[in-house]
């Protein structure tokens, strides 16, 4: 008797619990793509924005056994203006017949507007970084005027634009000017700490979209308050030591070469013997090999190969100078990680200092960075020289 | 007799406690054997005499059981002919004994004194010599029936290894079996299964190898069958098996002779009843089903990832539809962004939902299989075309189902026939549909309850007293090297650990000094 009252709630179970949650795949809308466009200010401190969804429409895609959607556009752009992201998302599915469903959202692009608005942005952020269908591995980036306008452009090799914009965020890290992408992960980290960060950069032209330096957040005031051109760009990642490929030009004995980056790390000491003026070292190291070189002198002589590793040192100072100056007194961002280097290695100094680093005393201004860069040649290519030097 | 004829026809074969003896009179004998059996038209009766004497004499067999021509000459031609000896005793308890110490030549002959005696040895095709005045008879092994003769197994065939395969017969099979191991330890122990099949039953086992309890169960269990008949091993291993409510075959049963001496070898025994190819082997583990003889045969690396391959087929063919039922209808986010849209995309206009659609195929699956395993090969080939093109191409065209669903569901079958037993591997459809159900109400979580509730089961499973899921639990690390691995020969020293073995070795490489 026990045991059949004990069997019969066991099965009840499934009838409860059963199905819960069910939902064929066919009848979600896959959101991949989104972006927050700055609608209006309404009083200080409350605005609207526009969150813009991209769902793939499956049956755009066809089967293989069909051939392609026969012509069907393969995605849908839905926007919905109101004060919160996750009020206009509910509004968003009554507007379609498939419910949205983020968990296969790849990238956020928000537009700069609400960037350059102080806390907006990281208040919007949070509902990627609180929701359960959202990953932590969702890129995120910014864009000079409309961010709707990305989610819309027609790209000549892909079918969904949003896809097309992940594949850029993410093919270009072997690039030097393009920073590794910023996942929402990432982001959170950076938003926790309050270090200021730089988060890519996206342009729209037609129907591309170019990876275009970067916008620089500050910390403390939780705002973008600039940008990074591609050379400031270059600079930033020869400090962080964040470097997987790419190219520095330079010119040896008048004539350009282009030097290809494999690998380059960076060593940043910090002699904190006296706080208030630090002195910061910052050693490269690079690694690479000759991409191009215009004119006939032979990469064998040993004497053109010191000097040229040598150019390409300099070159690379120069970048990462330009870049420290502009994120030193142009901008007052600590973007190349310093604060985290005095955190983790000098913990009592950076007590004392830490509200004097960017506020108050402004020491990350004031302090002494020296950088100095070594270059490798590993390889000068398949050939030596491509024609004789008399016949120029 | 007199019991005989007070108890009946009804009693004869329940008062097997008063055993009716013989009379003296052959012709009385002979009446009694002919109402016992009814008189049948191919029981032969062949009364003579002695030559030379007095004597009446009769043989009695069952024509096609009993070998006539054997019978003509070496029993009735030396009886017949004897009067070229000349002091042949008057006597007939002499005469019977001069006749069987030196006329008649028949290679085994025992003597018996009731009439159950007679019959079973006649319808075991044994021929009965009666002397006249004698309430004794002989019973001459002259068993001459027609028999298949030795093939290769039709249901484990191999690329490589012998090509014998137990018969019908079971002397035969006994012979095989010798061949292999020519141990004089090597035990043939008879068992009588039926009460009226009186089959043979025979339990062999390598003396000094298997643990005399393992032995003491099967034989106490085999003494309790009590059946009419037993038509194929299958009922003895429903008999004996610890537990009838498991899906899983307790007892493994094999066609191959080879196999059955390497599972002697490793302190099992082996059951060989008279009448069917398949032999069982007891106690069996889950790590035995799915292990092949070939993966001895071939070298230790090919061994090694086919046994890996075949873990993995036996996963699949458990778990495959319902992880995809699972994904499909509650978890897309797991399904990686491309995969998941082409998922979607196919879906698209199917009518069913994803666990309907799997149970449809499965189950058509189901269909084909028994559809191809009754039908005579020829039209066999016919059911593969037609099952495939209702599958693969019309139920698609039609939108019934989605592309990804037919490969699925042909990746289960696949894999499940990829398992080399068969009774596993149906045993694992069983499992699946269980996990289809379980996953279509429940998702991920479902199929995480019912791998736990399989694991439990098979945990708790024995196999005549030895747990079927050693070695991986009890664990027994040294076992490990005959498992999912298979490490080379001269590293396989030892006989499995688990099954406690007197002797341990089965090899050993301290031996090659000495040539």
């Amino acid at each position: 008797m026990n045991k059949r009252i004990i069997f019969i709630l066991c099965n009840i179970i499934f009838l409860l619990a059963g199905c819960w949650d069910e939902q064929p795949i066919e009848e979600h809308g896959f959101a991949i793509g989104s972006s927050i466009d700055l609608a209006e200010e309404k009083n200080e401190g409350t605005y609207n924005v526009m969150f813009t969804s991209q769902f793939v429409v499956t049956s755009g895609f066809g089967t293989p056994a069909q051939g392609s959607g026969g012509g069907k556009k393969s995605f849908m752009n839905l926007s919905v203006t109101g004060e919160s992201i996750f009020e206009s998302s509910r509004e968003m599915s009554t507007k379609t017949s498939l419910t949205p469903f983020y968990e296969h959202l790849k990238v956020i692009v928000v537009s700069s507007d609400i960037a350059k608005e102080p806390n907006l942005f990281s208040s919007l952020m949070d509902i990627f970084l609180r929701d359960h269908e959202m990953r932590r591995g969702i890129r995120v980036a910014v864009t000079e005027g409309e961010a709707k306008s990305l989610l819309e452009i027609n790209p000549e090799n892909e079918k969904l634009p949003a896809m097309y914009i992940n594949e850029v965020l993410k093919k270009n890290a072997k690039s030097i000017e393009v920073m590794d992408p910023v996942t929402m992960g990432v982001l959170q980290q950076y938003l926790l700490t309050k270090s200021s960060y730089v988060l890519p950069m996206l342009l729209s032209e037609e129907n591309e979209i170019n990876s275009e330096g970067g916008a620089v957040f500050h910390g403390q005031e939780n705002k973008m308050i600039g940008t990074l051109s591609n050379d400031e760009m270059k600079g930033l990642n020869f400090i962080k030591g964040k470097v997987n490929g790419g190219i520095v030009n330079l010119e040896v004995d008048g004539q350009s070469v282009i030097y290809e980056i494999k690998n380059a790390r960076s060593q940043i000491k910090i002699d904190t013997q006296n706080p208030n003026n630090m002195n910061i070292s910052v050693s490269i190291k690079a690694e690479g090999s000759i991409g191009e070189k215009f004119g006939s002198q032979s990469l064998k002589d040993p004497k053109y190969q010191a000097k040229l590793e040598k150019n390409v040192g300099k070159a690379i100072e120069q970048l990462a100078m330009k870049s420290l100056e502009k994120g030193q007194n142009e901008l007052n961002a600590d973007i190349y990680g310093f604060d985290s280097i005095l955190k983790q290695k000098h913990y009592d100094v950076w007590k004392e200092v830490k509200d004097k680093w960017i506020t108050g005393d402004q020491l990350f201004t004031k302090t002494n960075v020296q950088i100095s860069a070594e270059a490798i040649v590993r390889s000068i290519g398949s050939s030596d020289v491509t024609h004789e030097k008399g016949v120029e | 007799m007199r019991s005989f004829k007070r108890n009946g026809k009804q009693q004869k074969h329940n008062d097997e406690d008063i055993p009716v003896q013989l009379e003296k009179n052959i012709d009385k004998n002979l009446d009694n054997l002919k109402k016992l059996l009814d008189e049948p038209n191919d029981l032969v009766i062949r009364e003579f005499v002695v030559r030379g004497t007095e004597h009446k004499c009769a043989i009695a067999y069952i024509e096609g059981l009993a070998d006539s021509t054997y019978v003509r000459n070496h029993i009735m031609e030396n009886v017949q002919l004897v009067t070229e000896r000349e002091h042949l005793p008057k006597d007939t308890m002499n005469l019977f004994m001069e006749l069987k110490q030196e006329i008649i030549s028949v290679t085994s002959m025992k003597t018996g004194q009731t009439l159950d005696d007679v019959s079973n040895g006649i319808l075991s095709g044994s021929t009965v010599f009666y002397l006249d005045g004698i309430n004794e008879v002989f019973l001459m092994e002259t068993q001459g029936w027609d028999k298949r003769s030795i093939q290769e197994p039709v249901t484990e065939s191999l690329i490589r290894g012998p090509r014998e395969g137990f018969v019908e017969n079971l002397r035969t099979n006994m012979v095989l079996v010798r061949r292999y191991i020519q141990d004089p330890n090597l035990r043939f122990k008879t068992h009588q299964v039926g009460k009226r099949s009186k089959k043979s039953l025979v339990i062999t086992y390598i003396d000094g190898i298997i643990h005399p309890d393992i032995l003491k169960e099967i034989n106490r269990r085999l003494k309790t069958i009590d059946m009419d008949d037993a038509p194929e091993s299958g009922f003895i291993e429903q008999w004996i098996e610890d537990s009838f409510l498991s899906p899983f075959p307790q007892l493994m049963n094999t066609e191959r002779p080879d196999k059955v001496a390497a599972a002697l070898l490793q302190g099992k025994a082996a059951i060989i009843l008279d009448g069917t190819p398949f032999v069982l082997i007891a106690p069996t583990t889950l790590g035995n089903a799915l292990q092949s003889p070939e993966d001895y045969y071939e070298r230790w690396t090919v061994g090694t990832l086919l046994r890996m391959l075949r873990y993995i087929a036996a996963f699949m063919a458990i778990f495959l539809p319902s992880l995809y039922i699972a994904l499909v209808s509650y978890h897309p986010g797991m399904i990686p962004s491309d995969l998941a849209f082409s998922i979607a995309a196919s879906r698209e206009g199917v009518p069913f939902p994803p666990f309907v659609e799997a149970f449809l195929m499965a189950g058509t699956m189901e269909l084909l299989r028994e559809a191809g395993a009754r039908l005579p090969k020829i039209i066999g080939q016919t059911i593969g075309i037609v099952g495939g093109l209702v599958i693969g191409e019309a139920a698609v065209q039609a939108g019934i189902v989605s592309p990804i669903m037919v490969i699925v569901v042909a990746l289960n079958a696949i894999a499940s026939f990829a398992l080399p037993a068969y009774s596993i591997a149906i045993a694992f459809r069983i499992f699946l549909f269980g996990m289809m159900i379980l996953s279509g109400f429940l998702g991920l979580y479902g199929i995480i309850l019912g791998y736990i509730m399989i694991n439990i089961h098979i945990v708790n499973l024995k196999s005549i007293g030895v747990p079927f899921s050693v070695p991986f639990a009890p664990t027994f690390y040294r076992d490990w090297n005959d498992l999912v691995l298979r490490t080379p020969i001269p590293l396989l020293t030892n006989r499995p650990k688990y099954m406690q073995t007197g002797d341990i070795q089965s090899a050993d490489k301290g031996d090659q000094k000495n040539e």
